[in-house]
């Protein structure tokens, strides 16, 4: 990096541009939490303002919001951290509908958000759990497009499955 | 910083592709749904088979991701593919802070009632089972096991794989209680009475290196081994071969053994199993995948590791596979505690000589709890092991001294000085993955 002569101890800003033109000033510490501002970050001559022509502002800033609190509490991580990161992540994912889930984990996909994206799947997969066939269906609205047969056939070779 | 801001503009930059694989990340969401178009939401739609993937494999257990392989052809395409069942797995491996989900587990406690001094009967309608933490295969109810034991003792567990017999115990089944799945053996050689001991024990048939508990689909041997009569003889049954051998054992050994409440144990393809009857000097290892006629090949005697002044009796040994490896606990009641030592048992590198390695040593309390006895420990979890205090089974986490009710034996335990003999347990450890079918082993 073609770093330049500042002493100073504050931490780096960086702008991100979302689709929709909303911009965000953020730490780099907080923005590096994503794999893909981390990439382009180490690069050398990166920029501090980064277009994201992907991802819309308010998802941008639901992405940067979890963003934030992981990267303060990376700086001094003791197990009760630990444990108001767990709380808050539960918080933050409790009453996301199926649309916001959605481009959430676009977003954090796109951004290589890791953490995210297990946080995000995590909660899908709960979403999941406890559910019969049909439920799933129902919840997500997906249709059976299984030829007539088929689904009994499968059924049929892993019994034990669904007794 | 303030260099950068002035060049802003004209070198401002856009990431389209932040990395590779993302590429069909944003292909997909511009073009919609019309991949997968047989589903209407555009939720789980739209997303890449990338992210659904990851979403599957977060599915608490292989019953239920089996189930979502019915939801529509995309999802059956991913689950019914082994990338699915390796990333299953690993998600397994890295998120946990002990094995204990690794491998689902079931401990099947039974009822063993003494008809005279040799010899012991197990009352069918007096089982348990403990399989809290293997919710991964048995969600919703896990009472399908016993049921398809009903009227079947069981004898011997290895694996995932019983060994019961019928009530007139003249026929023998290896069974998957999982797939509700039992093999006949054919009948062992004439002069098999007074069977004293039933063993069974898997070995995997090819030298698969892949790590514990990541075999899928594993293809595995097994043995079943009768200990009979005084004259001791060993029938062993080979499930590739599908027939018996017999295999007499000379002296030292007597093999006065006491199975009631200790069946013979299974590590790793050896047969364990405390030798005495009522007291204890050592523990027999068996290894009937040692095809030989010298039975001391076959055959090796462990001193137990207890002093003089211990004292060997049964009720206060338990001995069982802890992570693949032997176990073995000695229970004292000292004043209102009960004193608890657990060994392991080792292989020396270099002559392979047997040795025991003292593990763990605590102190046992309950209140209002008289009789303490240790009845099993957990498969795949070091520091927990399952305790009988008076007529309550209890889960025991070592570390924590935290006991956890389990539930009390129904219609109550017999209540003679003699009732915490009479269980036994067996252990089974299921694969990650879907069980093994019986027929695959036969035909294998």
């Amino acid at each position: 990096m073609s770093s330049s002569s500042t002493t100073t101890t504050t931490t780096r800003l960086l702008m991100l541009k979302a689709s929709d033109g909303v911009t965000f000033e953020v730490e780099e510490a907080v923005a590096t939490k994503l794999g893909a501002i981390n990439n382009m970050v180490e690069e050398e001559g990166s920029e501090d303002l980064i277009c994201l022509p992907n991802v819309n502002g308010k998802f941008l800033g639901m992405v940067l919001e979890w963003c934030k609190k992981h990267a303060n509490n990376n700086t001094n991580s003791d197990k009760g951290n630990d444990e108001v990161n767990k709380w808050w992540d539960k918080e933050f994912v409790m009453d996301l509908d199926q649309n916001t889930l959605y481009h959430l984990l676009m977003a954090a996909d796109y951004l290589s958000g890791t953490e995210l994206v297990d946080l995000l799947t995590e909660k899908v997969a709960s979403m999941i759990r406890g559910k019969k066939v049909e439920e799933i269906r129902e919840t997500f609205k997906i249709k059976s497009d299984f030829l007539p047969g088929q689904e009994e056939e499968i059924r049929k070779k892993n019994s034990w499955a669904f007794e | 910083m303030v260099d950068r801001g002035r060049t802003q503009p004209s070198k401002r930059r856009t990431t389209t592709q932040p990395n590779k694989r993302r590429n069909t990340a944003i292909e997909t969401e511009k073009s919609g749904p019309s991949s997968s178009s047989s589903c209407a939401s555009k939720f789980l739609a739209n997303i890449t088979d990338d992210i659904l993937l990851e979403i599957l494999v977060r599915l608490p257990n292989c019953r239920l991701a089996i189930q979502c392989g019915l939801v529509c052809k995309r999802w059956h395409s991913l689950i019914y593919n082994s990338e699915y069942i390796q990333k299953f797995i690993q998600v397994r491996q890295n998120n946990l802070d002990y094995n204990s989900l690794l491998m689902p587990y079931t401990i099947l406690f039974q009822r063993a009632s003494y008809v005279s001094k040799e010899s012991c009967y197990f009352d069918s309608q007096h089982r348990q089972l403990v399989s809290n933490e293997s919710s991964s295969l048995h969600e919703t109810q896990s009472s399908g096991y016993i049921d398809f034991l009903d009227g079947l003792f069981v004898k011997a567990s290895s694996n995932e794989l019983l060994l019961v017999s019928d009530q007139r115990m003249s026929n023998l089944y290896v069974c998957n209680p999982i797939l509700r799945q039992r093999f006949r053996l054919s009948d062992p050689p004439p002069g098999a009475f007074g069977v004293n001991g039933y063993g069974l024990a898997c070995q995997a048939k090819s030298c698969n290196a892949h790590l514990r508990g990541t075999n899928i689909n594993v293809q595995y041997r097994y043995k079943v081994v009768l200990i009979c009569g005084l004259n001791v003889t060993a029938r062993i049954f080979c499930s590739e071969t599908g027939n018996w051998r017999t295999l007499n054992i000379p002296s030292p050994w007597k093999f006065t053994i006491d199975f009631g409440c200790h069946p013979i144990a299974s590590n790793s393809g050896v047969l364990y199993w405390l030798d005495g009857q009522r007291k204890f000097d050592g523990v027999v290892a068996f290894d009937p995948f040692k095809d030989t006629e010298d039975a001391t090949e076959v055959c090796r005697f462990i001193k137990l590791p207890l002093g003089k002044r211990d004292s060997h009796y049964v009720d206060r040994l338990c001995f069982g596979s802890c992570l693949g490896r032997l176990r073995l606990s000695h229970l004292c009641k000292r004043n209102v505690f009960f004193d608890v030592k657990v060994w392991e048992l080792g292989y020396d590198d270099d002559d392979g000589f047997p040795f025991w390695i003292l593990v763990r040593k605590f102190s046992l309390k309950r209140e209002n709890t008289n009789m303490m006895t240790v009845l099993a420990f957990h498969p795949n979890n070091e520091d927990v092991i399952f305790v009988l205090c008076d007529h309550q089974f209890c889960r025991y986490e070592i570390g924590k001294r935290k006991f956890e009710e389990l539930g009390k034996w129904p219609n109550g335990m017999i209540t003679d000085r003699y009732s915490s003999l009479v269980v036994s347990t067996y252990s089974l450890v299921h694969p990650s993955w879907a069980p093994t079918s019986i027929r695959a082993l036969q035909s294998s």
